[in-house]
């Protein structure tokens, strides 16, 4: 049965076989040709000799129906011999057929054929080689053929008598094919007879790559010779052949070494050179050369063959060239030497390593915290975002869905990255990249001023970040310093898109109103406007933009809807419905409505602060009506940034400020500042006014929306008081403006 | 028999109670279901809190009239709706005056208006009156011109019924619905109404102010929930979709850029290992 399922096995594979795998097997596994045979005639027993070389079996019994297919192969194959190969076939064939009819005819007068077929090509083509190196492998099987090879192997020319012998092994094969009752006679004729030619191609190339695999069946091979003679009648026995192959190796073994170099070399050629030349020399170089390398080198290539397959028969190919001295390329595996982490990442529960308590917090709100994290194998450094979990009654946080989601549908260099979600200790995390700062953070720094340059840069990718946005169809929704990073090298990227939600460019969904930081809320939203757009995002980056300009937000409110827009009439007057037209269909526009006309200030306030381009682009997007804001893609092509100098200029410099300068940073700096100042203050009463308000009006306020507003309530009184605070801010920037100017050259 | 003063005192209670959710309206019309022997007592109770309470509660009561007369038609009880359909303009007075303190409620009756007319409810005729008498009134609101910088310096307090030439625009239930000739009981209540026309009309306080945009935010969240419901029909949600779906845009063609190359990138991690084999041997030739 075994024979037969190797039988089997190698007739239908070989139809199944793409060509490709086809290829490379049949080099790396050539041997498999010849014991797919064997495993035909003899084959069951074939393979528990072998047993180690299980492997090999396998693979032949595909090799054999390959041979079918081989043809195609081959071409590629160095062993381009098909032709070659062929000829042995044919010649062989013609011989076989006759034979063939003799010894099988009686019984299958296909099956004969087929053993007469296999017989000879073995034979024609293989015998020389198989002779040699099979014939220990196969010789359990192909004991005939063994027989010949043998008889011949050291003759060449034996080639005629071992078709003799074959023949009759052939005939001795149809018998068994009979027994075996192939099922696939019938199929089994197809693949013959095309097989017939490919095969002995194959053989002849198989050969050859046998000789490399066959390491192990070589040692038999030499039992096939002494087998041979008696064999031929026996040689369907596979009893025979185990004892047999014991005496056989130890002559393949002398060979070998006798001609070990050759072993790859002679392969080739004979591949190559086989079509042309005759079986003959096939057979004669085969032998020889055959058994000599395989002994030594063959091993290692077979064995590998399933997995070495790749790396194997590259090495064992170029030390063909080089016919005398042997060259055999181990590889070594050692281990790598083992990292070792410093003890306190190695101590580190997480994959990413967390200062412990409070230190690693580099951000907190009502989402939840935000840690630094150190990934203790590749050092880099992330930002932690834990999903907060308390008080979720709906299980995990559709807004955490939301904002994954969202994020990772973008990429952009702007848009800050969520490299993964996480997992830990019944935790969940966003995993995004980690920026030393925040512009908030930045813009408190107490020491570092931006320039010009880097302002104008800083803006630049703010609205290239919310181009990209709006064009992929996201609203941020929270436009605010505090969740605009800044790398290290200047680079700005928008965070936090908790909020972030997919809009219908094309036409107009309602939305909910309770969006972005109270600040930062454009006048529609306020007046309870739910079909909006991206404009919003553009009034919040329009707030975003005069802190950068002048460090302080633009209207700081107490928190209230109502206060907030009083901030806004305050700076830009009460709106009318000249300007904005839809401003009644607002639907608190009633509730809210203004008490008092108020005239718009802007101008009187922040013209004198900033650059006229820069006023201009303010003015444009500070406007009621929402229609009328610029699109961030207008934005980047306004003058600001195409003409006046100076020209954005990456802030490079931010390397050398040291630390890490976040919302949190700035605002612990501030309380303690307060803290200075209110002791300050009460010595000196008379400052005390425009002092503390100084102070907490810088950003200081950004985050606590809710609490802290009744000091900025009376902003509006105090807001003169503070423009002599306001102006050298302003002063200072436009004479770094200068020096910016100076180094225009890096601009982007 | 419960007491018809203690069921009228409770009901009094659950619609001064009113909120933005629905289980408050849902009660207060339970309530009122359920006491139909007394609807008529139940129905002035109604006039008489959208008379008596604050411009929060007054909305709240409108919105509560569409939900109420809703349940009133499905449970039989047509009296509630023939009463309501009666009163229906002093209902709006009470809820959007004519003296501007109820500007911010003229939405909600439009709203609320519309939804009963749909649901017949209301005829089409009397919708369409009251709707130009709260244009009128809107008009007014709207005179209001918070230029800015203002004209004449703002110095003046600016409301809704003193700026401009906001008297001469003002008495529009009066002037305009006599003529029309409806013969609901409008006279009376627009009498009612401006009388009580102060030259400062109550200003809203702020904390009134919160509540309602609170509320209006609830209410907003509830509409909402319904947003992707598909109406029914054949093709009707593939309609939708492709009303929805616009031209080819160069900002599809960055997405699927991002997408394409998201694809390639998903490819090669994919492919097996003899391919990639193949092409690293590949390669470097």
């Amino acid at each position: 049965m075994a024979a037969r399922g190797g039988y089997r096995g190698g007739f239908n594979p070989p139809p199944s076989y793409p060509k490709g795998q086809y290829d490379a097997r049949s080099y790396g596994q050539s041997s498999g040709h010849g014991t797919p045979v064997s495993s035909f005639h003899g084959s069951p027993t074939a393979q528990s000799p072998y047993g180690g070389s299980g492997r090999g079996w396998n693979h032949q019994p595909q090799f054999s129906p390959q041979g079918g297919q081989f043809s195609p192969p081959y071409p590629n194959s160095n062993y381009g011999p098909p032709n070659g190969p062929q000829g042995h076939y044919h010649g062989g064939q013609a011989q076989s057929p006759p034979y063939a009819p003799t010894g099988p005819s009686s019984q299958y007068s296909p099956g004969p054929y087929r053993g007469g077929h296999r017989g000879g090509s073995f034979r024609g083509g293989q015998f020389p080689a198989r002779g040699g190196l099979r014939g220990g492998f196969k010789s359990t099987q192909w004991n005939p053929q063994g027989n010949n090879g043998r008889s011949q192997p050291g003759p060449a020319e034996g080639s005629d008598p071992p078709h003799a012998t074959s023949h009759q092994s052939p005939s001795s094969h149809t018998e068994r094919y009979s027994e075996k009752g192939d099922g696939a006679t019938a199929g089994s004729d197809n693949p013959f007879r095309p097989s017939k030619d490919l095969q002995v191609e194959d053989t002849s190339k198989e050969e050859q790559p046998k000789e490399d695999r066959m390491p192990p069946p070589s040692r038999p091979p030499p039992t096939g010779p002494q087998s041979t003679t008696p064999n031929k009648f026996s040689f369907s026995m596979k009893n025979a052949v185990k004892p047999v192959v014991a005496g056989p190796r130890p002559e393949i073994s002398s060979k070998f070494n006798a001609a070990p170099a050759p072993r790859e070399a002679p392969a080739r050629p004979a591949a190559q050179k086989a079509p042309p030349t005759r079986p003959e020399r096939d057979r004669g170089g085969f032998p020889k050369n055959a058994p000599t390398e395989p002994a030594s080198a063959r091993p290692r290539p077979g064995v590998p063959t399933g997995p070495g397959d790749r790396r194997l028969p590259e090495p064992a190919r170029q030390p063909e060239p080089v016919p005398k001295t042997r060259k055999v390329k181990k590889i070594v595996k050692r281990l790598k030497e083992k990292p070792t982490l410093p003890p306190d990442l190695a101590s580190s529960k997480s994959v990413f390593f967390r200062k412990p308590g409070n230190e690693s917090v580099v951000g907190s709100g009502t989402y939840g915290k935000v840690f630094k994290g150190l990934n203790v194998y590749t050092k880099n450094l992330v930002a932690l975002k834990k999903i907060r979990m308390e008080g979720e009654r709906d299980g995990f946080p559709v807004t955490a869905v939301r904002e994954i989601k969202l994020l990772r549908s973008l990429s952009h260099k702007n848009i800050v990255q969520l490299q993964e979600v996480m997992v830990e200790a019944n935790d969940c995390f966003m995993v995004f990249e980690y920026l030393s700062h925040d512009l908030t953070g930045l813009l408190n720094h107490p020491t570092y001023q931006l320039e010009e340059g880097h302002k104008k840069h800083l803006a630049q990718q703010l609205f290239e970040g919310l181009d990209y946005l709006h064009t992929r169809g996201v609203l941020h929704r929270d436009i605010k310093a505090a969740n605009i990073l800044v790398s290290s090298e200047g680079i700005l990227k928008l965070a936090d898109f908790g909020l972030a939600r997919f809009y219908a460019k094309h036409h107009q969904l309602d939305y909910t109103n309770r969006v972005i930081t109270i600040w930062y809320r454009s006048p529609e939203l306020l007046l309870g406007e739910t079909q909006y757009g991206p404009a919003v995002d553009i009034w919040s980056a329009a707030c975003v933009l005069v802190e950068i300009f002048t460090k302080r937000a633009i209207f700081p409110g107490d928190g209230t809807e109502i206060n907030q827009l009083d901030k806004i009439y305050s700076v830009l007057g009460t709106p009318n419905r000249k300007d904005w037209p839809n401003l009644v269909e607002m639907p608190w526009f009633a509730l809210l409505r203004p008490t008092y006309r108020k005239p718009n200030v802007f101008e009187e306030k922040y013209k004198a602060l900033i650059t006229p381009a820069a006023f201009e682009l303010l003015a444009s997007m500070l406007v009621y009506d929402p229609d009328k804001r610029p699109t961030a893609a207008e934005v980047l092509n306004h003058p600001y940034f195409t003409t006046e100098e100076p020209a954005p200029r990456q802030a490079i410099e931010l390397k050398d400020i040291g630390g890490e300068w976040h919302e949190l940073e700035s605002k612990a700096l501030r309380r303690e500042k307060e803290k200075k100042e209110r002791e300050r203050a009460r010595a000196t009463q008379q400052q005390f006014g425009s002092k503390e308000e100084g102070r907490p009006e810088s950003g200081s306020t950004h985050d606590r929306d809710r609490e802290r507003k009744r000091p900025n309530e009376d902003a509006d009184a105090q807001r003169e008081a503070k423009r002599p605070h306001v102006e050298p801010n302003g002063s200072r920037s436009t004479t770094t403006g200068a020096a910016a100017s100076r180094a225009a050259g890096g601009r982007g | 028999m419960a007491d018809p003063f203690e069921v009228r005192m409770r009901f009094t209670n659950q619609l001064r109670q009113l909120n933005a959710s629905v289980t408050s309206a849902q009660k207060a019309a339970q309530y009122a279901l359920k006491y139909r022997d007394m609807a008529e007592d139940l129905h002035s109770c109604i006039l008489e809190q959208l008379e008596r309470n604050n411009m929060n509660t007054r909305a709240n009561i409108m919105y509560f009239i569409e939900h109420f007369l809703d349940m009133a038609n499905k449970d039989g009880h047509v009296d509630y709706v023939r009463m309501m359909q009666r009163d229906i303009i002093r209902v709006v007075d009470a809820v959007a005056p004519d003296d501007g303190s109820g500007a911010a409620n003229v939405k909600v009756v439009r709203k609320v208006l519309q939804a009963l007319q749909t649901k017949s409810f209301l005829d089409a005729q009397a919708v369409t009156q009251i709707e130009e008498v709260l244009r009128d009134r809107d008009a007014s609101a709207q005179d209001i011109a918070m230029s800015s910088p203002p004209p004449a310096d703002g110095d003046d307090i600016l409301t809704s019924a003193d700026h401009g030439g906001g008297d001469d625009n003002m008495p529009p239930s009066r002037t305009l619905l006599p003529p029309t000739a409806t013969t609901l009981t409008i006279t009376t209540t627009t009498a009612a109404a401006t009388n009580k026309r102060p030259n400062a009309p109550p200003k809203l306080d702020k904390k009134q102010v919160e509540q309602r945009i609170e509320e209006d935010r609830e209410r907003h969240k509830r509409q909402r929930e319904n947003i992707w419901a598909v109406p029914p029909g054949e093709d009707a949600e593939m309609e939708k979709l492709w009303e929805e779906t616009s031209d080819l845009g160069e900002d599809d063609h960055r997405m699927g850029e991002e997408e394409w190359a998201e694809w390639k990138a998903e490819f090669e991690a994919r492919k097996c290992v003899h391919q990639r084999e193949a092409e690293r041997k590949n390669g470097p030739q």
